[in-house]
């Protein structure tokens, strides 16, 4: 994975050298694709021991943007939905050490602003050698934003102020900040539908948590909610693939 | 390790199909036109531009009914949950809700979509039509949701935004079925988007064939 983001890392450089913006502009544009998504949890500056040696999760997802698009600029909203995987979980609360089977749900909303760079065509030469590729130009951007999430951690079963709960969640809301790097596709047209691929780097710390009863799915039932600075601290690595709906 | 490699593989492949030309192979002369159903009308969705005056009345209409649908489908959470005292508390007041993924990521998206349809019908393009969901729905969750519950982060985004997604997926699938010309089509056509059935739809074209000595020809009429 941290190959594919150094060799991502390169093309992008390599982009950013490149000929004139080509695609369209001064337009509203819906973007869609699929999340592959690591996290870490209570790894952000933390090198207590106890936290060693803590599995990674891994999530999948999906992506949405809707933006406005100027020559270079391009500014909007875009949230990630993630499911993590069932593993082990493990992570503190109220100073009190949770441990149990579960997955964690995650949901963000990212204001962004996003530059691109110049236009890269591929020169006619390597063209020619492969008529049958479709070799479209490209340009890199790089985009950056506050970023707001709620995670959702749903474990079987876990002990918390001393009582077993069952059809329970914890919910984390956390602020931090997140960073991506892409190339996307350079067309005149969005009904073209470009396509892009970005890596996101996010970063995130908690400030609010609530115990939620999860029984009855129509009626949600928060038993408590309480200020919890720096109980959960995660750091998620996204790969994404999407393409402008319109 | 090896997950890894694997994943890194298909990405990369993945990466190359986009390189890719959708067709290779050389045309070939075009088959015998297949039979068609003859249909009465053509269903599809015509674009314009339309006045501040328009917009106000669609804007307002879809508030309206907004404020009639949720206490007729959400009538025990109005009854229990919903009073003028928490009307006043959740103003202006914005939250992560904590509703299970069924509401935030089904039901949410599906009124979304039919919100996105609805004004897809009153001949927005879709861009616009995504522009006006995200104003009715701000509109529901800041002044009308509060009554029962303060307005969420997650459904001020998702509504319009996955609502539009899934909106522009059903719009493609109900006109192949409209436009098949069959009952069972139809039906289900106008099912998934029922604003297709509904008097203010301005994209259903009538098509007239015309016949004449050595002349064949289709007079379209489209009512706006």
């Amino acid at each position: 994975m941290y190959r594919l983001i150094s060799n991502l890392l390169i093309i992008s450089a390599l982009l950013i050298g490149a000929h004139k913006v080509l695609a369209y502009e001064n337009d509203f544009a819906l973007k869609a694709g699929f999340i592959f998504a690591e996290s870490k949890f209570n790894k952000l500056d933390d090198d207590a021991p106890e936290y060693e040696g803590r599995d990674e999760t891994k999530a999948f997802g999906v992506h949405t943007s809707f933006s406005y698009t100027w020559k270079r600029v391009e500014t909007g909203f875009e949230s990630r939905l993630t499911l993590g995987k069932e593993a082990q979980l493990s992570f503190s609360s109220q100073g009190e050490q949770i441990e149990g089977k579960g997955s964690i749900r995650s949901v963000d909303i990212t204001p962004f602003i996003k530059v691109r760079s110049r236009t890269f065509h591929f020169p006619e030469t390597i063209k020619s050698y492969m008529e049958t590729i479709n070799l479209t130009p490209w340009y890199a951007y790089f985009k950056l934003g506050p970023s707001w999430m709620i995670q959702s951690v749903n474990l079987d079963d876990f002990n918390i102020d001393q009582e077993l709960r069952k059809n329970h969640k914890i919910s984390y809301e956390s602020v931090g900040f997140s960073m991506s790097i892409g190339i996307e596709e350079d067309l005149e047209f969005k009904t073209l539908h470009p396509c892009f691929l970005e890596v996101s780097v996010s970063a995130y710390e908690s400030y609010k948590v609530s115990l939620v009863d999860t029984s009855d799915s129509k009626e949600i039932n928060i038993l408590t909610q309480r200020d919890a600075k720096q109980d959960i601290k995660t750091f998620q690595l996204m790969f994404i693939i999407g393409m402008t709906f319109f | 390790m090896k997950y890894k490699k694997t994943l890194s593989i298909t990405i990369f492949i993945q990466f190359l199909t986009c390189f890719v030309y959708a067709s290779e192979t050389e045309l070939r002369p075009l088959a015998p036109e297949t039979p068609k159903r003859q249909n009465q009308f053509y269903y599809t969705y015509v674009d314009r531009e339309h006045t501040r005056e328009e917009n106000l009345n669609n804007i307002a209409g879809v508030y309206a009914v907004t404020w009639l649908a949720y206490p007729l489908t959400q009538l025990k959470t109005v009854k229990e949950n919903g009073s003028l005292t928490k009307y006043r508390h959740n103003f202006g007041k914005i939250v992560f809700d904590q509703d299970e993924p069924f509401w935030n990521w089904f039901v949410h998206p599906i009124s979304g979509s039919q919100l996105f349809l609805f004004y897809r019908a009153r001949g927005y393009s879709r861009s616009e039509a995504l522009t006006m969901s995200f104003i009715s729905s701000s509109l529901f969750e800041f002044t009308v949701e509060i009554y029962t519950e303060p307005a969420s982060v997650q459904d001020l985004y998702q509504t319009p935004v996955l609502g539009a997604v899934l909106g522009l997926g059903i719009e493609k699938l109900s006109l192949y079925l409209l436009n098949t010309g069959n009952v069972i089509g139809k039906f289900i056509g106008h099912a998934i988007n029922p604003s297709t059935l509904l008097w203010y739809y301005e994209g259903k074209v009538r098509v007239i064939p015309q016949v004449a000595p050595k002349q064949v020809g289709l007079n379209v009429q489209i009512d706006l």
